[in-house]
């Protein structure tokens, strides 16, 4: 398990593939408040980056490992970097909805 | 804290009023360059202080205003420029009251110091009161420009060093998770990456929308390499890779460049350094006060005790890695305590009537500034000495076949965590019979038997000298016993090697940073004082029955060796421990290393870590002691020296 | 049901390599083997086949044709082209037929991000 939901934050662990963006994206759907810890990330696969991007939770744990830690943490954290304007868009959360069909549950 | 943050606070101060007296100066068509030199300078300034304070939106917008008053050194600021750069200083100054007076920004401020750099830099970027847009298809071909341009900063360093950069844009296919690529991964993999920026080509639709599974980021970076190395990290994906290498390093800017890559160094003065490390010392103190008081709260109540010694444990972690972060500001080149050596070494030879050369390596290793300094006084009585007994004069040398010149040869390299520092002579080396006849002259008690290396370990005790004359170039007096406590106090070791007839070798092995020390503490003749923990083998309670006299003295028998008893207390001339009359058993400290003493005290406290802090004044020199210590009643506390007291 | 993964490689052992990664890495899946392309395109006809994994480098028809093959007659089909030492050429080619990368020999590190992938692609076209 590299996605571990514990009381309203989501930490992923390890080795955090792209089959992980999926259900990240329907736990941040179901409640928008959920902060993401990559304290214990070791890779983050980019489908993950790609929805942290989109939907910008609250980071609540730096990656220790010191390529997220340096790279792309910053890329996900609302603080910009001082070297430049960040180029990702600020999008208002959305109100939660259901996830859309055909991503719910293992067929 | 508060010294360095009224330092900061007068600074500061001083250099917003620099900067309001000097912004309205842009108007002018050629404003004067010193003027607004400045300018630039207090910009410049405050935000590398800035850093050192929980003040980052402050930081944010003085590197805005940074950049723009760069751009403004062409052309004349126009009347958005000076409301955006006027609008940003009064931001800071008021800022800068609220943290002086409640220490912290206002909640807002973040959001504001955004809004603020974003204007400054709007007015930068775009013709005048427009928006900043999206890049127009005009503005294609200078993608690697404009993106050189955002991270300036980060690429001072590459260009300082001359090395070549590489832009590179990387859009993935939308269905390129599903060839199981990962395109952050492959960053990963460029060594030289300087800057990183990922950005969604299509903007993002509600997240309720977002297919977790289609990519739709672009990603932009810098990277110090030639672009056929970034070609081969990323010839997989080649079709979706443009690269272009930027063109070499810009003429040198007239003022220092923003400083936001990690790689350039913050300029800070030494003097609050020292001040943060001063705290971080009396911090460390306060974390090890805690200690007592959870053992105290353990006896009422064992499980809050517990909690409490783990939250203890876990300030004094983070007492410990701060520590490091600053030993890592305080670090110097060895040169600044080499380079004075080759004069010195010459004027000594000269005087002595003696021909040589020192040869130095590793001279560009860096340390802690206390084991920098603290190494210069040592390594100039090696030089010393090593002329002085080591290099024999030319004709002898000529006689010997040997070059009428001697040959020094000053070694520093890293050895894991420690430093090595190896100063060697092509001179006579030691004479083992002269060191024995010296040996047994002082009556030193087995010197018949002693062996080479421990007839050399004889060498750092103190007193022992073996020139026949004593010439005013060693000193009287002092000798490597000297040289041993002073390396000693910096947490090193020494150790000497010879070569009859072909020269001597003194290696110093020290720590790179002058770190917490392990110490123990304890009592005797009455006062209370802490030995270093590496100089203890063990402790023991020994048995009245179980100390033998010994003529005047006493001894035991420890796993089958005597051991020599003394008295800590007696050793410094204090008085005597009271226990061993009473036939109590006596607290013994067994010292460390292949001949070890034992060495009675009143009683063992803790062991803690702690800064050591080195003697100053009338106290520096003092045989026996390494340095002070402030225990966690904030007393301050004697630290032995034990090799030096049990010699 | 579980999906079956083809691996087409002349060489056996370099079969049992790629079989035991994949197997360490989704275990549920079951495993077919074939020696050769034709043998591959008959395993494939017969129907059941949900992944390949080709070796470049066979004798007759190397794994770039095969997968071309493929391809034809299953566009969606996730298909890895297992290889050792790959010319520009050849990426180019294989990228257009969409096909990942596996380098040789076949080991969980090298396989893990491909086999994710197909069982993504996979479930989607379940869904």
């Amino acid at each position: 398990m590299t996605l571990r939901l514990d009381g309203g934050t989501l930490h992923l662990e390890g080795d955090c593939g792209s089959e992980e963006a999926e259900p990240l994206l329907a736990l941040l759907l179901e409640e928008p408040s959920r902060a993401v810890s990559l304290a214990g990330a070791r890779t983050l696969h980019t489908a993950l980056v790609q929805v942290l991007l989109a939907l910008r939770p609250p980071l609540a744990g730096l990656p220790a490992e010191p390529f997220l830690r340096r790279w792309v943490a910053p890329l996900l954290d609302d603080v910009p970097l001082s070297e430049g304007p960040t180029l990702v868009q600020d999008l208002p959360l959305a109100p939660p909805r259901p996830a859309p069909p055909g991503w719910a549950g293992n067929s | 804290m508060s010294e360095l943050r009224d330092q900061f606070l007068i600074e500061a101060r001083e250099l917003l009023e620099q900067m309001a007296e000097a912004l309205p100066l842009l108007r002018a068509p050629r404003a004067e360059p010193s003027r607004l030199d400045r300018l630039y300078r207090a910009v410049h300034t405050l935000k590398g202080s800035v850093g050192l304070f929980p003040l980052a939106p402050m930081g944010l917008v003085l590197h805005a205003l940074e950049d723009r008053l760069d751009a403004l050194r062409a052309a004349p600021a126009g009347p958005e420029d000076m409301a955006a750069l006027q609008d940003a200083a009064l931001r800071c100054e008021a800022w800068l009251e609220a943290f002086a007076s409640r220490d912290a920004l206002p909640g807002d401020a973040a959001a504001e110091a955004a809004a603020l750099a974003a204007r400054l830099r709007a007015v930068g970027q775009a013709p005048r009161g427009a928006v900043p847009a999206p890049p127009a298809a005009g503005a294609e071909a200078a993608w690697p420009a404009a993106l050189a341009a955002r991270h300036a900063a980060a690429l001072e360093p590459a260009w300082a060093e001359g090395r070549r950069v590489t832009a590179l844009r990387y859009r993935p296919d939308a269905d390129c998770f599903f060839l199981g690529e990962d395109p952050l991964a492959l960053l990963r993999r460029l060594p030289g990456l300087l800057a990183l920026e990922v950005a969604p080509r299509a903007p993002w639709p509600a997240p309720a929308r977002l297919d977790p599974y289609a990519c739709n980021l672009e990603i932009r970076a810098l990277a110090a390499d030639e672009p056929e190395a970034l070609r081969q990290v990323f010839r997989f994906v080649a079709d979706q890779c443009v690269m272009a290498e930027l063109p070499p390093a810009p003429p040198a800017r007239p003022a220092p460049a923003p400083d936001a890559a990690p790689a350039r160094p913050l300029r800070v003065e030494p003097a609050r350094v020292e001040a943060l490390a001063a705290r971080l010392g009396e911090l460390a103190v306060a974390g090890n006060a805690l200690a007592p008081l959870a053992a105290r709260a353990a006896a009422l109540d064992p499980a809050l005790g517990r909690d409490l010694a783990g939250r203890q444990a876990a300030i004094i972690r983070l007492v410990a890695e701060l520590d490091r972060m600053v030993a890592g500001l305080r670090r110097l080149p060895l040169a600044r305590s080499f380079r004075r050596l080759p004069a010195l070494a010459r004027e000594t030879a000269a005087r002595l009537g003696k021909e040589v050369s020192l040869e130095m390596e590793g001279e560009a290793l860096e340390a802690d500034r206390a084991i920098v300094e603290g190494l210069y006084e040592p390594l100039l009585h090696l030089v010393r000495n090593a002329l002085d007994h080591g290099i024999e004069p030319p004709e002898a040398r000529r006689a010997l076949g040997k070059p009428a010149a001697g040959r020094l040869h000053l070694v520093a390299r890293r050895a894991g965590e420690r430093l090595e520092i190896a100063l060697s002579d092509d001179g006579a080396g030691l004479d083992p019979d002269r060191l024995r006849a010296a040996a047994l002259a002082r009556g030193v008690a087995d010197a018949a038997a002693l062996d080479e290396a421990a007839l050399h370990a004889l060498l750092f005790a103190p007193g022992f000298s073996t020139a026949t004359d004593v010439s005013d170039i060693s000193g009287r007096g002092v000798g490597m016993d000297a040289v041993r406590a002073a390396i000693a106090a910096l947490g090193g070791r020494v150790a000497l090697e010879s070569r009859r007839g072909e020269g001597a070798t003194v290696r110093l092995s020290l720590p790179q940073a002058a770190a917490l020390r392990a110490l123990l503490l304890l009592r005797a003749g009455g006062e209370d004082l802490a030995v270093p923990v590496e100089a203890v083998a063990e402790t023991l309670r020994l048995p009245a029955a179980r100390i033998l006299p010994l003529g005047g003295a006493a001894a035991f028998v420890l796993r089958g060796r005597t051991v020599p008893l003394l008295d800590l207390g007696g050793l410094l001339g204090l008085p005597r421990a009271a226990g061993r009359e009473t036939g109590e058993a006596a607290r013994v400290l067994v010292t460390a290393g292949a001949r070890p003493v034992g060495l009675a005290v009143e009683a063992f406290g803790r062991r803690l870590d702690a800064p050591l802090r080195p003697l100053e004044g009338l106290m520096a020199g003092m045989p026996g002691l390494l340095g002070t210590m402030l225990d966690a009643g904030g007393r301050v506390r004697m630290v032995l020296d034990l090799p030096g007291l049990t010699r | 049901m579980a999906p079956t993964l083809l691996i087409v490689d002349d060489s056996k052992l370099a079969r049992i390599v790629a079989a035991k990664a994949v197997a360490a890495l989704q275990p549920e899946w079951r495993r077919a083997e074939a020696g050769n392309a034709a043998e591959a395109l008959e395993r494939i006809g017969g129907g059941g086949v949900d992944v390949v994994l080709v070796d470049y480098n066979m004798p007759e028809r190397n794994g770039l044709e095969l997968a071309a093959e493929i391809r034809a007659r299953h566009p969606a089909m996730p298909v890895a082209l297992l290889t050792a030492n790959v010319q520009d050429e050849i990426i180019a080619q294989a990228r257009a037929l969409k096909l990942a990368f596996v380098p040789k020999p076949a080991t969980e590190e090298g396989l893990r991000g491909f086999l994710a992938a197909a069982a993504l692609r996979l479930r989607q076209g379940a869904a």
